[in-house]
């Protein structure tokens, strides 16, 4: 199951030039203020606690794994780890990952109302300082020697994104940028799509389990939003230049969707905030947290 | 088993953010200074 490295390198140059309407985050944000890399690995800790809900509930170890990721938010990842670590709930988890992601913008605002007052969704965060283009183009090199020298089970799907990244920030590539983000991801989404659609016979899926992943997915996505924004309360114990504890929801990668839930519901509690340029950093951050929490997984139960 | 998946996963996921952040603070730190020369070496080069 190759598909989904394969259409992470697709989805990093899909991200257009303006952080205004990118659709994926660039790494400005993240270099810019590298605190909100802190971010992605709070997001990361609803996984953990849906692996264990999920684990209570009966399920084995890999198939919680794979219930559990679906908290990350990513398509991808979750689609990887079914495959490799429980093909049985493959199907389920991947129809799950997509539909809440789908969802982000009703689900994540209760969560976040509930666990910030007014006054924190109100605070303005300072502007980002301009990123040169050496730093973005170090950035995807240094992460991932760093990441797959720390955790080299994720390292198909970490090497995929960067060198996605690469292309972009590169500059000098546009063919490659122009066949990634066209006829590969295209090839790459049918391919993707027929084979997971074919594991969804009616034996395996309609079954009572199914209904059982389906709430473990709510639920992982409501405790990573929550994780998230808590981890961004706790840490604004500590800073001086206080964040918005809302952006700690743009943890759970599903981008750009949950950084524009973030934005506009700063921009609801005091107009004069723009969080979109803020929030694609734990964003990115939530994005690299999944890969690696994947490859914890995959190293201890693949 | 459950236990090691959980604590290796919490202190995995932090320990890969945290020096991923101090790599790229200090990559970006190393770039500044390097930027920084070249425009000392060079003034007239913009």
């Amino acid at each position: 199951m190759s598909g989904p490295p394969r259409s992470f390198l697709c989805t990093w140059p899909l991200r257009s030039d303006t952080s205004r309407s990118c659709s994926f985050p660039s790494p400005s944000a993240c270099i810019a203020n590298p605190k909100t890399l802190l971010l992605g690995a709070g997001a990361q800790v609803g996984v953990i606690f849906t692996f264990l809900g999920a684990h209570l509930l009966g399920f084995d170890l890999p198939s919680a794994a794979s219930i559990a990721i679906i908290g990350g938010a990513d398509g991808p990842t979750t689609i990887y780890i079914g495959a490799k670590l429980a093909p049985q709930v493959l199907g389920a988890t991947a129809v799950a990952a997509y539909s809440y992601m789908a969802l982000v913008p009703v689900i994540q605002p209760p969560v976040m109302r509930l666990l910030t007052t007014k006054n924190e969704r109100r605070i303005v965060m300072r502007q980002l300082r301009p990123v040169s283009r050496l730093e973005r183009i170090v950035f995807p090199i240094v992460g991932t020697l760093v990441i797959c020298l720390l955790v080299p089970a994720s390292a198909p799907l970490m090497s995929m994104l960067m060198v996605g990244n690469l292309f972009r920030e590169s500059g000098v590539v546009e063919r490659l940028v122009s066949t990634s983000q066209t006829e590969l991801m295209n090839i790459v989404v049918i391919i993707l799509g027929l084979s997971v659609g074919a594991t969804l016979n009616a034996e395996t899926f309609l079954r009572p389990q199914v209904l059982m992943v389906f709430g473990l997915g709510l639920v992982a996505f409501a405790l990573c939003t929550a994780t998230g924004v808590l981890l961004a309360k706790f840490m604004n114990l500590f800073l001086k230049d206080k964040i918005n504890p809302l952006i700690g929801a743009a943890g759970v990668s599903a981008v750009p969707m949950s950084a524009r839930v973030v934005h506009t519901m700063g921009s609801e509690a005091n107009r004069k905030n723009y969080l979109l340029a803020h929030a694609m950093g734990p964003n990115l951050a939530g994005v690299i947290g999944t890969a690696v929490l994947a490859g914890v997984f995959l190293s201890i139960l693949g | 088993m459950l236990w090691s998946v959980v604590l290796s996963g919490v202190t995995g996921v932090f320990l890969v953010m945290l020096v991923l952040q101090l790599a790229v603070m200090v990559s970006a730190r190393v770039i500044g200074a390097l930027e920084a020369r070249g425009r000392a070496d060079h003034p007239n080069s913009d």
